[in-house]
């Protein structure tokens, strides 16, 4: 009994000089919170008071009616979800779309910041960052609409092929549906390669100059240097970049599918993203919309607590 | 009490209207009587038959998707005009969304105006089912005979179970489309190939065919198809489906009320292989599935289409309307499309001209509605024939497209024309306000002592003048129109309303969003064994997804419909 309330006693004052570490850094790091108070109040209200809404997905929801008024019925939209006709279908899309995105997407701006790296004038250095920019300005509709322009069966590029005698007659690209996920990862490359490549940069040019000076003496070429130097010094940021995008392996895109994708290709656009919006938003459905976007954010954390865990495992490095 | 002396008023007020109404001007309740008007402080009858309340009447109504800045500078005059002569400032809302989105998210907030028109049934049946629109049975009996005499038996169509009406219909009325679902061909093409008469669908299979083989590419080197298309695949099922004679997509044993699904059927597999020909042949545009409105449209207006499996009015639009706006006084009547009336052998009637009375949209009072007997009165006035012209076609003015002259309604010479209809109708638009404030108005025809002599029927959106021996007047239209048969039947009793709540509803975007898909892989099959092996194979996955109940379901509907009609 004794021993018991020696043990409370102790964890009571653990308690108290946790709470007082807590709050002497708190003091110490003042300035750092004021800074950023507005940010965790964006957080806050745009972040965590919307979920409350998740409650929604355990009631009959319709709209007009208030939740008082709906008869909880537990799991019932995620069942629902996965007693879809078409739902295995859907998931195969929006994996097979985000692991393109995560693999061919993910290296790509690594690779397109090394290269950009090696340029040594700095005027044709901000001309290519700028034309590798731009593309991520340009909205889907105006990428769409692009992209049906140049690929149509009557578009710049069949016409080209055509006149050089490559092609007899005008190739289908974007009515067949077996090519339309290498359409959209190369569209979603196009425009996003040189806005994600940023990143890389910045963290590039934070490598230790005299680490280069250092491998020039070791006779290191400029492949060397990239391999040896550049790579290892981003790595923190790769990984880190990396594991925050292993949370959106179950968003895929949800405009590039709408617009692209045409009745011959649904089986091979749709994704989770797509499916919600037209079968829960745009019928009213809040309550089945809710439990599939619940379901896609608890994946997606844990996803990206496993990596993390893995991670910390194999390179000691970690994000949490 | 107050209802008795209410009902007594109306009824005095009622009498003495009809007493003063001159027999021959045909003039209905609400146009020149203060019918219902008891309750409220009127300051007398207006020139054009609204009942002037003394206090402003003032609410607004959402009416779907619009940008508001453009819709509030078309609404001004006429704003201007209620609010001189009627005393009655009204203010529509739109928004740049989609509607059904919208208005579930008006349910789910509660925040939603007095009004709400053009909403589809399931809508409005939504707000019914939450208690958010008002009943307005007994507002309709003492307020607005209008709704009552112009729907007819038709009214019974909106009564739920009960026989209570919570809804209206907007944009009701007889089809003006004197065409409808068509197999077009280029006039002046026809005309070159010895004007071949073309009845059915193989008949028409070989005219376009023809054609192509005698204009291969059109004057710049591209390209000639027989058909086209915009809408997915989608125009191309639907009008062979016309052509053989299905109701919105089912065959129907009307003794039996049996529905079946076209997929279902051996007239589906024909048109399946009919269209796949086209596209073996590569007399199908191959963008079909692609294109857009405007990418079709230039594909017509550059000449590299001969034909079209679709609506009339998609070759009007894109083809003798634009090529008579670019071409301006160098435009040759005959560089045309000629539609025509395409029956499958064996069919007894084609169904190509579909007329819903009651249309596809619906007007509600909500629950935030301060003085509903009010509005009420409003779109009883709206529904009198003078009110639909002012609320279709604008201010009466010289110069706007029509004018009062002396009790008559006198078109301007110019509207006649057909060709000219873009700046007949459209351009005075913002001068004069047609169509800004219009919300239970039928957009079918409408008939009247008082409209113009030369003008037989008009609606809000068109006018078809025509001859005493029943020609039209305007050359361009009897060119394109002289094989049209034009015989419609009476698609109200196949309404069919899907609720956001109930099972089907998930079924049935299932199924249009299935069947759409595997319709473009079946037409686009290499082979015609492949074609029908992708169509068996189509008909296996709908039937696994449900189409059987969505066959049962709208069996069911018409079933309730006729019953509801009396029928």
């Amino acid at each position: 009994m004794e021993q018991q309330v020696e043990n409370r006693i102790k964890l009571q004052k653990e308690r108290g000089s946790r709470l007082s570490r807590i709050g002497k850094r708190l003091k110490r790091e003042k300035e750092l919170w004021a800074i950023n108070i507005f940010a965790l109040g964006w957080v806050f209200v745009f972040a965590y008071m919307p979920m409350y809404g998740i409650i929604y997905s355990f009631f009959d929801y319709f709209p007009g009616k208030s939740l008082s008024e709906s008869k909880f019925v537990g799991l019932k939209y995620y069942q629902e979800f996965f007693s879809l006709p078409d739902v295995w279908l859907i998931i195969r899309n929006t994996l097979v779309i985000s692991t393109l995105g995560l693999t061919i997407g993910f290296v790509a701006p690594i690779i397109l910041a090394l290269l950009i790296n090696e340029i040594r004038s700095r005027s044709f250095k901000k001309i290519i960052q700028t034309i590798t920019y731009l593309p991520h300005f340009v909205s889907w509709i105006v990428v769409a609409s692009l992209i049906f322009t140049m690929f149509g069966s009557e578009g710049v590029v069949n016409d080209v092929l055509i006149r050089l005698g490559i092609l007899d007659e005008p190739f289908q690209l974007l009515g067949r549906g077996e090519y339309f996920w290498a359409l959209l990862t190369s569209a979603n490359l196009w425009k996003g390669i040189g806005w994600s490549s940023i990143i890389y940069i910045a963290a590039i040019a934070g490598v230790d100059q005299e680490l280069y000076q250092a491998g020039a003496v070791d006779g290191l070429g400029r492949f060397g240097m990239a391999w040896h130097i550049t790579l290892p010094g981003i790595r923190p940021t790769v990984l880190l970049l990396f594991i925050l995008g292993i949370g959106t392996l179950l968003n895929a895109g949800f405009e590039q599918q709408l617009l692209l994708g045409t009745p011959t290709t649904r089986e091979y656009h749709e994704v989770i993203d797509t499916y919600v919006y037209r079968y829960g938003i745009q019928l009213g459905r809040y309550s089945f919309a809710t439990a599939v976007g619940l379901m896609s954010s608890i994946l997606g954390l844990a996803l990206v607590l496993i990596t993390n865990k893995i991670s910390k495992k194999m390179t000691g490095m970690s994000i949490v | 009490m107050k209802k008795l002396l209410r009902l007594t008023l109306a009824f005095t007020l009622a009498t003495v209207a009809a007493g003063c109404s001159s027999g021959g001007n045909n003039k209905e309740a609400g146009e020149g009587t203060a019918t219902g008007s008891g309750e409220f402080e009127t300051i007398g009858v207006n020139e054009y038959g609204w009942d002037v309340p003394k206090e402003t009447l003032k609410f607004s109504f959402y009416a779907g998707y619009d940008d508001q800045a453009e819709v509030d500078k078309i609404a001004a005059p006429m704003a201007q005009f209620y609010k001189e002569k009627f005393n009655v400032e009204l203010k529509k809302i739109v928004y740049s969304v989609d509607m059904n989105e919208k208005l579930n998210l008006m349910l789910a907030s509660g925040d939603y105006p007095e009004v709400i028109t053009n909403m589809s049934d399931d809508m409005a049946e939504k707000f019914i089912a939450q208690g958010r629109a008002i009943d307005l049975t007994e507002l309709i009996d003492q307020y607005a005979p209008n709704v009552t005499e112009k729907l007819g038996k038709y009214l019974n169509m909106m009564r739920n179970d009960d026989g209570k009406i919570y809804k209206l219909p907007a944009l009701w009325g007889e089809n003006p489309n004197v065409a409808g679902w068509d197999f077009a061909i280029r006039y002046d093409w026809w005309k070159e190939l010895g004007a071949p008469v073309y009845q059915t669908p193989e008949e028409f299979y070989n005219t376009v065919k023809q054609i192509a083989a005698n204009h291969p590419t059109n004057a710049a080197g591209n390209k000639v198809y027989a058909i086209s298309d915009n809408t997915q695949g989608a125009n191309l099922y639907n009008a062979m489906l016309a052509a053989y004679g299905f109701k919105n997509g089912f065959k129907v044993d009307e003794s039996t009320g049996e529905f079946k699904h076209w997929i279902n059927t051996d007239e589906g597999l024909e048109i399946a292989k009919y269209i796949n020909r086209f596209y073996r042949e590569g007399l199908l545009d191959p963008d079909f599935l692609t294109n857009k409105f405007e990418d079709w449209q230039t594909k017509v207006m550059n000449e590299r289409v001969i034909g079209n499996i679709g609506t009339w009015w998609h070759v009007w639009v894109a083809g003798q309307e634009a090529w008579a706006e670019q071409e301006q006084d160098k435009y040759n009547l005959e560089k045309r499309f000629m539609n025509v009336s395409v029956k499958a052998p064996g069919v007894e009637q084609s169904t190509e001209v579909a007329s819903n009375f009651i249309g596809s949209y619906r007007i509600i009072i909500t629950d935030k509605a301060k003085n509903p007997e009010q509005i009420m009165r409003w779109l009883n006035w709206e529904l009198s024939t003078l009110g639909t012209m002012i609320t279709g076609h604008g201010i009466p003015d010289p110069e706007n497209i029509w004018d009062i002259k002396d009790g008559k309604w006198i078109f301007k010479d110019s509207a006649m024309q057909y060709a000219k209809k873009n700046e007949n109708f459209h351009a005075v638009r913002e001068k004069f306000g047609s169509q800004a404030y219009m919300m239970i108005a039928p957009g079918g025809w409408i008939k009247d002592e008082r409209l113009d002599p030369r003008v037989t029927r008009v609606s809000v959106y068109d006018m078809w003048p025509i001859t005493e021996d029943g020609k039209f007047l305007d050359e361009g239209v009897n060119l394109s129109w002289q094989n049209v048969k034009g015989e419609s039947w009476d698609s109200t009793l196949y309404s069919v309303s899907y609720r956001g709540d109930d099972p089907i509803s998930i079924t049935n975007t299932t199924i249009k969003d299935t069947l759409l898909s595997e319709w473009a892989k079946i037409i686009t099959s290499k082979t015609e064994e492949s074609a029908v092996s992708t169509f068996n194979s189509a008909k296996d996955k709908l039937n696994k997804l449900g189409l059987q109940d969505l066959e049962k379901y709208n069996s069911d509907a018409y079933k309730a419909n006729k019953e509801k009609l009396g029928e």
